[in-house]
């Protein structure tokens, strides 16, 4: 990609991109970290994860007032334009996967979850898929690679069957074992929250695709 | 899809030995506004004038290649090149008004075509004129005074006014804001997309926000080649040449 004649246009737009990935990479560990609290009964790392939220949101007012500015400053045009709306994209699903592990960090906090080992096998197989499609999928926004992103776009798949295979297992439970009805009630929340990151993962594959070829992906399912 | 007013078929321009217009073909639909853009010195202004044939007043200026309006040939010889630029009219970069009355600026294309059988059709004209440049109001009730003494943008709005009094069908634009304040130019854009209702505009502009605020087909000139041509959304989201996207983006080609 040729350089912009006035180069400081360059460093801002590629002051978003380091930001996206900043806030992205956070996000990420977020997530591994929600899940591992959660199965270790990790107050003290919950805390911190609650705390790293507000990183984010952060992370998200600088997205938009950087974004903003280019906009207003240098009316970005053709690949420009959409590096500047596709960023806001990808900010804003970050933003939300912050507040996804957030809402699981706060389980371990208030509450004495009972996990058997089944479902801590699946739950941090599930954690890292979710948060393996999210690396993937920034990877992607930052390679500028919309091949590869219809390959990260159709892995969700696999993080919407687990979802579904281990809430139904965990319903069929509940019955059984109605002692420890709340904790499978969280345990429900967790397996919904993360197959969410996989959808936030699935919509910034989206961005790269739209930012690549300007074309808006939609799936034919 | 509605037939183009202008078509121009393997347009070769010179001045002199120096090729200035390489082999374009463009195709222009009626009552839009197309934009021309490009870098200083790619041939907008030049392939423009061809239009209307006021290269032809330009010594050792020569053209290859067919322009139809209206499927007819505007370089065939029986062509009066007076009425053709009535009926293609030009707006300049620099508002030009004659050092006559306001109404006579407006007066004079109208008489000198013999489109007015009265004075009071005369009159009826250049008030149709003012008010179809956004003028009249402005204008009204100092209508002897000089067109030379109006702000810049009033200026301009009196040139299109002029260029309208004769009822062309279309409107070549070079740059008519590019000495214009932002206030004066959204008045010229506003006028400019009220007009294409009625008129073919092809505009020559630097500004691409201009272009993308007016026009509904942009074509981009590079070195007397035209690039790429196409719906201007799309130019300007997602060009499909490297050099128009190079270009638009501000980059080095
Ligand atoms: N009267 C002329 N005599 C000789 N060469 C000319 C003449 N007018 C233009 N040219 C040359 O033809 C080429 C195209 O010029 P033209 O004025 O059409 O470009 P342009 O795209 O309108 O540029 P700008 O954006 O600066 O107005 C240039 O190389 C220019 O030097
Ligand atoms: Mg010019």
């Amino acid at each position: 990609m040729n350089e912009h004649i006035v180069s400081s246009y360059d460093d801002e737009l590629n002051k978003l991109q380091t930001l996206i990935m900043t806030m992205g990479t956070t996000a990420t560990e977020m997530v591994d970290n929600a899940v591992d609290a959660l199965l270790n009964a990790d107050k003290e790392s919950a805390r911190t994860i609650i705390d790293t939220d507000r990183a984010i949101n952060a992370g998200l007012s600088r997205l938009t007032e950087l974004s903003q500015n280019i906009l207003a400053l240098r009316s970005p045009m053709a690949n420009d334009l959409r590096k500047v709306l596709s960023a806001i994209q990808v900010g804003l699903n970050i933003e939300r996967v912050g507040d996804l592990a957030k809402n699981m960090a706060k389980l371990p906090i208030s509450n004495e979850i009972f996990i058997e080992d089944i479902y801590a096998v699946e739950l941090r197989k599930m954690g890292k898929i979710a948060s393996g499609n999210l690396f993937d999928s920034l990877k992607t926004y930052n390679q500028e690679n919309a091949e590869e992103a219809l390959i990260v776009h159709a892995n969700d798949i696999r993080l919407d069957e687990l979802h579904k295979a281990f809430s139904k297992s965990v319903m069929l439970n509940i019955t059984k074992d109605v002692e420890n009805i709340d904790s499978s009630i969280h345990l429900l929340f967790v397996s919904r929250h993360l197959e969410r990151v996989g959808d936030h993962a699935k919509n910034i594959a989206e961005a790269t695709i739209y930012k690549v070829k300007g074309e808006i992906y939609e799936p034919s399912d | 899809m509605t037939d183009p007013v202008v078509r121009c078929e393997n347009v070769n321009i010179y001045y002199g030995e120096k090729q200035a217009i390489n082999d374009i073909s463009i195709d222009i639909l009626p009552k839009q506004i197309t934009a021309f853009i490009g870098p200083s010195g790619c041939g907008k202004s030049t392939f423009l004038r061809s239009l209307n044939r006021m290269n032809d007043t330009i010594d050792g200026c020569r053209m290859e290649g067919r322009i139809l309006i209206d499927d007819e040939d505007i370089y065939a010889p029986e062509v009066d090149v007076v009425p053709l630029r009535a009926r293609v009219g030009m707006v300049f970069q620099k508002p030009n008004p004659f050092p006559k009355s306001i109404f006579d600026n407006v007066a004079y294309g109208p008489k000198i075509h013999g489109l007015a059988k009265s004075s009071s059709e005369l009159q009826t004209i250049v008030e149709h004129a003012l008010k179809g440049s956004g003028l009249w109001e402005e204008v009204k009730d100092r209508l002897d005074q000089p067109g030379t003494g109006l702000s810049g943008g009033q200026q301009q709005r009196l040139c299109i006014a002029r260029t309208i009094a004769v009822q062309p069908e279309i409107i070549l634009m070079d740059e008519p804001c590019s000495a214009l304040d932002p206030i004066a130019t959204a008045k010229i854009e506003a006028l400019m997309t009220d007009l294409a209702k009625d008129y073919t505009i092809i505009i020559v502009t630097h500004s691409m926000q201009q272009a993308a605020r007016v026009s509904q087909k942009t074509a981009f000139f590079h070195l007397g080649d035209l690039i790429e041509y196409g719906d201007t959304t799309q130019m300007f989201t997602n060009p499909r040449e490297s050099r128009t996207q190079d270009y638009i983006t501000g980059r080095f080609g």
